[in-house]
């Protein structure tokens, strides 16, 4: 019976020849070089400082979460009730406008067109203007009630009457100054203004 | 005690500041990892610098293991990514630098039978194979060559070889089948 062992095989198979990729080993001195380098490496990785925005990073790493939610909080809030406060304010402002514009036109109208009874007296004038009086003011008020008492107070009229008229007792010419806006009291014997 | 849980042992200890630790690791695994990385780049100095690479990465990253896999896959993980974008940058430069085939190998029944057939001195058929089996490698497609290189040259199972490729073991025996025939071409002269 041949000796098996001593003979040479006489088949190679593909697992056989791969098998010799296992014994292509390095030596040992080149495992030595390997560990100091690695050893060295090591070294300069725990004492290299990591680049800024690594750092950066790392120190907001836990609390990004916590900013995001806080923020995204924030920012639902401040649209939902920022909104709303931002339309009410737009609303009340556009709302007050519109009723000082209708005002206006409504006392334009109502002095072009108001009945005869509803315009001030000399009298009525009068008793508004001493409720004028009676409260405090940083000027003072003296009535008069014509030219005569004008030249007799000895208040001299340095303005033309038709540049300021306050009021007149002639209704028509009442109604049409108030109009013009050129009221004069002065002229009228109702009131002036003493500065 | 498994291997496994040894390998945990070690990496709870470096994750709790015992940094010397590491170096267990390190010794533990070196020659598989410098096999691996050896054989896929078929050159010695990269592969050298390549598995000192993979130690440095997977010591800079151990503080996020959770031992969900074995620390072994890994590693092996962490070298073949390594090599894989290494390779993807030297795609137009190739240098090979040889290890030493052992003598003990070189004495083996293959050499013997191979010797006999081709009439050859056994010094020039074994570095004539080594340039073979190594151009060989480096002719399959780099996904197929860490498939062969883990399992006929590492030994590893297809489990481990999909757990490390992240792959199924379905694509791993594919690759393997595909991989095995087309160095059955390139081998064809030594395959008896």
């Amino acid at each position: 019976m041949p000796d098996q062992k001593n003979e040479p095989q006489q088949k190679v198979t593909l697992e056989e020849l791969l098998k010799v990729k296992r014994s292509e080993r390095p030596d040992q001195a080149f495992w030595g070089q390997f560990d100091r380098e690695l050893h060295q490496r090591m070294m300069q990785t725990l004492v290299k400082k990591d680049p800024w925005y690594v750092q950066v990073l790392r120190a907001f790493q836990g609390r990004i979460a916590q900013t995001a939610t806080i923020s995204g909080l924030a920012a639902l809030l401040l649209l939902t009730f920022g909104r709303s406060l931002i339309v009410q304010t737009t609303g009340s402002t556009e709302m007050g406008s519109d009723a000082v514009a209708q005002s206006s036109v409504e006392s334009v109208e109502s002095a072009n067109h108001s009945s005869p009874a509803s315009l001030p007296t000399a009298p009525v004038a009068t008793e508004s203007f001493a409720s004028l009086q009676s409260t405090s003011h940083d000027y003072g008020m003296v009535a008069i009630s014509g030219p005569e008492q004008v030249a007799e107070k000895g208040f001299k009229r340095d303005f033309a009457l038709e540049s300021l008229q306050v009021a007149q007792t002639d209704r028509a010419d009442y109604s049409g100054d108030v109009a013009a806006s050129s009221l004069s009291f002065v002229s009228t014997g109702v009131a002036s203004l003493v500065y | 005690m498994s291997d496994r849980d040894l390998d945990w042992i070690v990496v709870q200890k470096v994750q709790a500041g015992q940094v010397g630790a590491f170096d267990t690791l390190v010794q533990k695994y070196r020659e598989k990892i410098f096999s691996v990385i050896y054989n896929m780049t078929s050159n010695r100095e990269d592969a050298s610098d390549l598995t000192q690479d993979t130690f440095i990465k997977a010591f800079q990253a151990i503080g996020r293991f959770k031992g969900k896999s074995s620390f072994f896959t890994w590693i092996y993980r962490i070298a073949i990514n390594t090599t894989m974008t290494f390779l993807k940058k030297r795609s137009r430069r190739r240098y090979i630098s040889y290890e030493k085939i052992d003598e003990e190998v070189s004495n083996s029944d293959i050499f013997e039978h191979l010797t006999a057939k081709n009439r050859t001195e056994k010094g020039a058929l074994v570095q004539e194979l080594q340039e073979k089996l190594n151009d060989s490698l480096q002719k399959l497609s780099p996904k197929h060559r860490t498939v062969v290189i883990l399992h006929e040259i590492e030994g590893l199972n297809h489990a481990d070889i999909a757990e490390i490729t992240k792959t199924s073991i379905g694509t791993v025996r594919s690759r393997l089948h595909y991989a095995k025939q087309q160095l059955q071409s390139y081998l064809q002269d030594y395959i008896a």
